[in-house]
């Protein structure tokens, strides 16, 4: 299959050939906080699959396992987009929101349990890991 | 609301590379949950988690960038995130002037969130799991 998506202000344009390699909703703080919600839905993929358009802005931290993390939002709108990790170099996350269709899309694991604000609600058939 | 509903709160955060800081001293007015589509791209999620705020309660320090879009209420809605990590940071409605929209997620203690309802009901995606609230297609009105 053949996924498009943009950010917010249409600066930033994806598309995406075939299928995700995994698909995932993480509660971990650094998430709740950079999408302002309770959690980030992430559909990933190989970066072979993924052409994109236009510039992000990209923003660096370190994970819990000591892993380099690299967040990219649109720079114009602030929209949340694609994120990283040194662990998976070859693997690219997209934010699911940013997708023009996403009917698809079911998280397969619900990640950092341990840090969903408790008026954040889940899929109790969804495997739960507390931390990663 | 009633004042369990609407706590007295006396919030501090920041934003995730530490730019912008933010404090909110006062009653959110009102609590909800957005799947607009606009709300859907700019977190990258199904759903906002939104207070709403007096302008007069909050403060924001530091430098942050802004994107305004004619929303569908027909008004325009001015989105505030930090330049330099994204974190969203605080909405401005302008049909509204003296109200802020404050993201719950920026808040490490958030157990006050309490959203009374779904507006934009008619764009929520099956894979976005909801509490049972009340649910409308638009705004609450409609």
């Amino acid at each position: 299959m053949t996924l498009t998506g943009h950010c917010h202000c249409g600066a930033v344009h994806f598309s995406v050939e075939g299928e995700p390699v995994r698909m995932a909703q993480c509660h971990c703080n650094a998430c709740r906080r950079l999408t302002g919600t309770g959690h980030i839905v992430q559909a990933f993929f190989k970066k072979d699959q993924v052409t994109t358009t236009g510039e992000t802005r990209a923003y660096k931290s370190v994970t819990d396992r000591g892993n380099e993390r690299v967040t990219q939002f649109c720079g114009t709108c602030g929209s949340r987009l694609f994120s990283e990790n040194s662990r998976n170099p070859t693997v690219i996350g997209i934010a699911v929101g940013t997708f023009d269709n996403s009917d698809w899309f079911k998280p397969e694991v619900i990640l950092y349990g341990a840090e969903r604000p408790i008026w954040d609600f889940i899929d109790p058939t969804i495997d739960l890991h507390e931390m990663m | 609301m009633s004042e369990k509903t609407r706590p007295d709160l006396d919030l501090s955060s920041h934003c995730a590379c530490g730019a912008v800081a933010a404090r909110f001293t006062g009653r959110p007015l009102t609590m909800m949950l957005c799947s607009c589509h606009d709300c859907q791209k700019a977190t990258g999620t199904g759903h906002s988690t939104l207070a709403l705020v007096k302008a007069s309660d909050l403060m924001i320090e530091g430098p942050t960038r802004s994107f305004t879009v004619t929303a569908n209420s027909g008004h325009e809605v001015t989105r505030h995130f930090c330049p330099d990590c994204g974190t969203p940071i605080v909405g401005q409605p302008a049909q509204y002037p003296d109200l802020r929209l404050l993201p719950a997620g920026l808040f490490g203690d958030s157990d006050w969130f309490a959203p009374r309802s779904v507006i934009f009901h008619r764009s929520h995606h099956d894979w976005d799991v909801l509490p049972d609230i009340p649910a409308f297609n638009t705004y609450k009105e409609s």
